[in-house]
């Protein structure tokens, strides 16, 4: 009885493998003939230039394209567009492909290294290809092939928010030129979240270049442990050290025990010549004292403040 | 890595005028090129050169700005960078590739960080590990004669420059032994070295600034190998990383206090220590072992995932509780910290594209972060270095979390160029040593995205999620001396909202319309008291016109606000604690304005390219103190809005003399306007030593700089 209700609930799952298996396979070149790179640049002359300036060119590389079928190694074979250039279809043109079908052609050789992991990735899944950043024939930059002129000009195309935030007052040195936002972000998918090249989690990422906060140390500032980001923004802030706010009203976001962790520290406590200054809130606030704050390896540190 | 620096590099090349920053000259065809300048910066009354500098060098004089140099063959590519020779921010490189057999790059990267010129401090320093007061000053204030407030104006404070250097060496190989496999090796080892703002307070009405050394190397390597080919891949990687820091501790005398004394009332000024002792970051290692694999299926389909184990450690041997004299010593549960965890994370990606309007993802995900750390056995501390207090956990806390979350997708193209996803993503997180020990988050998300058409793109996406919580240990709040009805933003329960949209309009190919829109809303309705709200909407357009191979300007402006609400109650241990009238909120309202202009005449005059950029941003954030109808509180004084901005202008010319000659000039100019009621100098920490403090002064100040450069460029 118990036997016979499993399979009967079930019925769908071989009809589901079989549509799966019989569905259409990855792209492949069109039938017909190929006509050789002398043929392509006979009319294509300036992108016959322009590929042979680029790693794509160089036919030393077995796995590039010139070490295969040349412009039709990514084009298909080019018979029927000789014999017909009008002719739709007679050749595959990617800016007609849909978005997958685009990277398909270029994943079948860019599916290893920091490109393994694109299918599947947030990009793949906002139906970008690889051709919404890259330009294998008319690249602006001067690396990587980007359709922009630099990285974060590229970037900002759609992450205008976090573009914006890296002119603020508090940054990384990105405008600087001594970082860009792949030096944090894999845009070709990652094992991490939010695309980030390094480690398995935020703070991996982080620690890549700030080993000293990697620890473990004996006493632990839980919120940090668990994500620096909730209270740094990596991408920029009006606030020093890139906090998300300014202290103390950040640590008075958890911290409200009695005395001062949950007092009002306002103007009388900062304005100039005051007589009640207040060390929990000038200078660099609640640091001022705790100062540890990333972790203590000291046995008295519990509050971080040695 | 190499990645990383190929596209820092990269974007060191990019003209200046689009983002506004190097003076770098126009691509050119020719592939060796040397830049030099004569250059430096005029700076307005009273500016802030540290913070004009924060990231680089632009000390007065001649520079080697750029050189480029490659040969290339068929066969094989090298190629030698360097920018900024001679000065803090310099940068080298050296590469090759032999193409399809092996390619290496060796890069040597210097990152300044610049705090500030003026900063000032009572410490001298014997060795890197010790912070000394030569003066009489903790003796006098000890005997009653002289004020914290008044050290100051002893004229004790020298002036130090305040600054730190990260220098980076990086090396990496990757070769291609077989057909189908890649080995590859890195080395980067990045040390630190300067000084930073830090503190070692003695009481609660000593906040002490101090000028703490840094000197620490981290150095990594990478090990991997790679197998691939048309049915997938295959990785094994080690990733091996070693932190050692030459300073792991810091002695740092009190200002109120020459000799050792404890008692009750220690921190009151002038009694207690008359030195403490505070660790720094310790030495640390991480080893990690991972594999990943992809395997192309069927039906335009591929499975993909990786695997990794970690350990980090960190045993450096433990301080005494004090080195206070006064104070008997404590003995240590253990001498070293001992403290482990394991790392370990797997992802499994299924993702299918059964038709061509059909895509289905699948990702599975955990991250583990176990810390082995042994409890560690307090009964009492010692507080500030100045009395012993019993402690109030009796242990530490080794904090660990494991994180399992899976995403289900789907995409469907119902139009051309377009394609609607829907989504449902489950986290569920569980955590040692917090009040939560147990939360669960859903999500759904819906986007549509319409790319490729050459007219318009179009991205909408829309996302809801709900956090809620197991498990809340309010006894562990209450044990702590916290409000039972805290909710810990990072773990409380969260009803979030968020949408995005962004249109491109490209009625013809010269011209760009750009808008999008963002807009945030969490709400934690469990929270009684902690943070409660956080709001944000932001909004920007843009255009760029291209008229002509030779002409190009672009313009955007963007508005962002954020509001958040808090509340706290103030109290005293007792009834306070518990009354209500002593509630308070504090509503945060953040207002950013953006925006860029970019204007470029490429041989519009003859043999003449000028770039124009022009940079703004200004921000105004107000912390309003709001107290509820019947508070007994007195009413607070409202702090001034914190404001920032910053006006950047770029201008660039040049002039081609030769096919290999050329010559220009760039103009910088930078202003940065700040008002900061904690950090400016204009409010009472401009006064450097306070009642309850000794600061070192590391203001936020504005400038106003016109940097000059004078150039030469000859391409070979």
């Amino acid at each position: 009885m118990a036997h016979a209700d499993v399979g009967r609930g079930h019925f769908w799952i071989p009809l589901l493998v079989w549509a799966w298996c019989s569905a259409p396979g990855p792209v492949t070149a069109q039938a017909g003939s190929y006509v050789g790179e002398d043929t392509c640049v006979g009319c294509h002359d300036a992108q016959g230039v322009s590929i042979h300036r680029t790693l794509h060119g160089k036919a030393q590389n077995p796995r590039t394209p010139a070490a295969a079928r040349g412009c039709e190694t990514c084009h298909g074979p080019g018979q029927a567009h000789v014999e017909d250039p009008t002719k739709p279809g007679s050749i595959r043109r990617f800016e007609s492909l849909k978005a997958r079908d685009a990277s398909a052609v270029c994943l079948a050789c860019h599916e290893r290294g920091t490109h393994a992991f694109w299918k599947g990735s947030q990009h793949d899944a906002r139906n970008l290809s690889c051709l919404t950043c890259h330009s294998v024939h008319g690249a602006k930059s001067s690396s990587a092939q980007l359709v922009e002129v630099g990285e974060i000009q590229l970037c900002a195309r759609c992450h205008q928010p976090e573009a914006m935030k890296i002119r603020r007052a508090s940054h990384m040195p990105l405008l600087e030129g001594k970082m860009t936002c792949s030096s944090c972000h894999n845009p070709h998918g990652s094992a991490n979240v939010r695309l980030l090249r390094a480690g398995n989690w935020i703070n991996e990422s982080c620690i890549s270049c700030h080993a000293e906060k990697r620890g473990p140390f004996l006493w632990e500032h839980a919120p940090g442990r668990d994500s620096c980001v909730n209270c740094h923004d990596p991408h920029g802030s009006s606030n020093d050290r890139l906090l998300v706010a300014k202290l103390p009203m950040l640590c008075q976001r958890c911290h409200i025990g009695t005395r001062h962790p949950s007092t009002i520290y306002d103007y009388a406590n900062v304005r100039p010549g005051t007589p009640t200054p207040s060390n929990r809130i000038y200078g660099r606030s609640c640091v001022n004292c705790h100062v540890n704050i990333h972790g203590s390896n000291h046995p008295s540190g519990n509050a971080f403040l040695r | 890595m190499r990645m990383a620096m190929v596209m820092a590099l990269a974007a060191a090349l990019v003209p200046a005028a689009a983002l506004a920053q190097e003076p770098a000259p126009a691509p050119t065809a020719a592939a060796n090129e040397v830049d030099v300048a004569l250059r430096g910066p005029i700076f307005g009354a009273d500016s802030d050169r540290a913070r004009f500098e924060r990231y680089r060098d632009l000390t007065t004089g001649p520079t080697l700005e750029r050189l480029r140099w490659g040969r290339e063959t068929e066969q094989w590519r090298v190629g030698v960078t360097a920018d900024h020779a001679g000065y803090r921010d310099q940068q080298f490189s050296v590469s090759f590739d032999d193409f399809g057999t092996v390619k290496a790059r060796l890069e040597w990267t210097q990152v300044p960080l610049f705090y500030s010129q003026d900063t000032a401090s009572i410490y001298y320093a014997p060795s890197q590990a010790e912070l000394l007061i030569p003066s009489a000053i903790p003796q006098q204030i000890q005997g009653g004669t002289l004020r914290l407030q008044d050290v100051a104006g002893t004229g004790a404070l020298k002036t130090l420059d305040l600054r730190q250097r990260r220098d980076v060496l990086a090396f990496k190989v990757t070769g291609a032994p077989w057909p189908n496999v890649d080995a590859s090796f890195s080395v980067n080892s990045s040390h630190k070295l300067g000084r930073q703002p830090w503190a070692e307070s003695f009481g609660f009405n000593v906040a002490n600034e101090v000028p703490a050394p840094l000197d620490h190397r981290t150095t990594d390597v990478t090990a991997a190998l790679e197998w691939s080919n048309a049915r997938g891949m295959a990785r094994v990687a080690w990733d091996g990383s070693w932190f050692d820091n030459a300073v792991e501790s810091l002695i740092v005398d009190s200002p109120t206090r020459a000799t050792d004394s404890t008692n009750p009332t220690a921190y009151v000024l002038g009694n207690g220590t008359s030195r403490g002792r505070m660790a720094l970051w310790p030495d640390s290692t991480s080893q990690t072992v991972s594999a990943g694999a992809a395997y192309n299926l069927p039906a335009r389909s591929r499975v993909n995932g990786m695997v990794s184990i970690g350990a980090w450690d960190q045993d450096a041997p433990l301080l005494p509780y004090t080195i206070n004299t006064a104070i008997p010593v404590i003995p240590l549960d253990r001498l070293t910290a001992q403290a482990r965890a394991l790392v370990t994370a797997f992802t499994v990606n299924l993702v299918s594209r059964p038709t061509d309007a059909t895509w289905f993802n699948v990702r599975v995900r955990r991250y583990d972060f176990d810390n082995r750390t042994p409890i560690f056995h307090v009964t009492n501390y010692v507080r500030f270095d100045q009395v012993i207090e019993p402690s109030q956990l009796g242990q530490n806390q080794p904090f660990g979390y494991t994180r399992d979350a899976i995403d289900v997708d789907a995409s469907f193209t119902v139009l051309p160029y377009t394609a609607l996803r829907v989504g449902y993503g489950h986290e569920s997180d569980d955590r040692t040593y917090r009040v939560i020990e147990a939360s669960n988050q859903d999500a759904v998300r819906a986007s549509i995205d319409t790319v490729g058409n050459p007219y318009v793109t179009v991205r909408v996406g829309y996302e809801h999620a709900r956090r809620r919580g197991n498990g809340i240990d309010e006894v562990a709040l209450d044990e702590i001396g916290e409000q039972v009805s805290l909710r810990q933003f990072d773990i409380s329960d969260l009803d979030r909202d968020l949408v995005s949209a962004q249109v491109q309009v490209t009625p013809v190919s010269v011209v760009a319309f750009t808008a999008t829109t963002a807009v945030g809303r969490d709400r934690r309705p469990d929270a009684n008291f902690g943070l409660l709200s956080f709001d944000t909407t932001g909004y920007s357009v843009g255009v760029d016109v291209t008229p002509s191979p030779s002409v190009a300007f672009g313009a955007s402006y963007g508005h962002e606000t954020s509001r958040s609400s808090q509340k706290s109650r103030q109290a005293n241990p007792g009834p306070q604690f518990f009354d209500p009238t002593r509630d308070w909120f504090t509503d945060m309202n953040d207002r950013v304005h953006y925006a860029t202009a970019n204007l470029d005449l490429l041989k519009l005059l003859p043999k003449s390219d000028v770039r124009l950029a022009l940079d703004w941003n200004r921000s105004d954030t107000d912390y309003r103190y709001v107290l509820p109808v019947g508070s007994t509180l007195p009413t607070p004084s409202q702090l001034p809005t914190v404001y920032n901005e910053l006006r950047r202008a770029r201008l660039d010319y040049r002039y081609t003399v030769s096919a290999r000659v050329a010559a220009g000039f760039s103009y910088w100019y930078d202003a940065y306007r700040v008002d900061d009621f904690a950090l400016s100098p204009q409010y009472v920490y401009g006064q450097r030593s306070l009642p309850d403090g000794l600061m070192l002064g590391y203001f936020l100040r504005p400038y106003t700089a016109s940097t000059l450069w004078a150039r030469l460029m000859y391409f070979w």
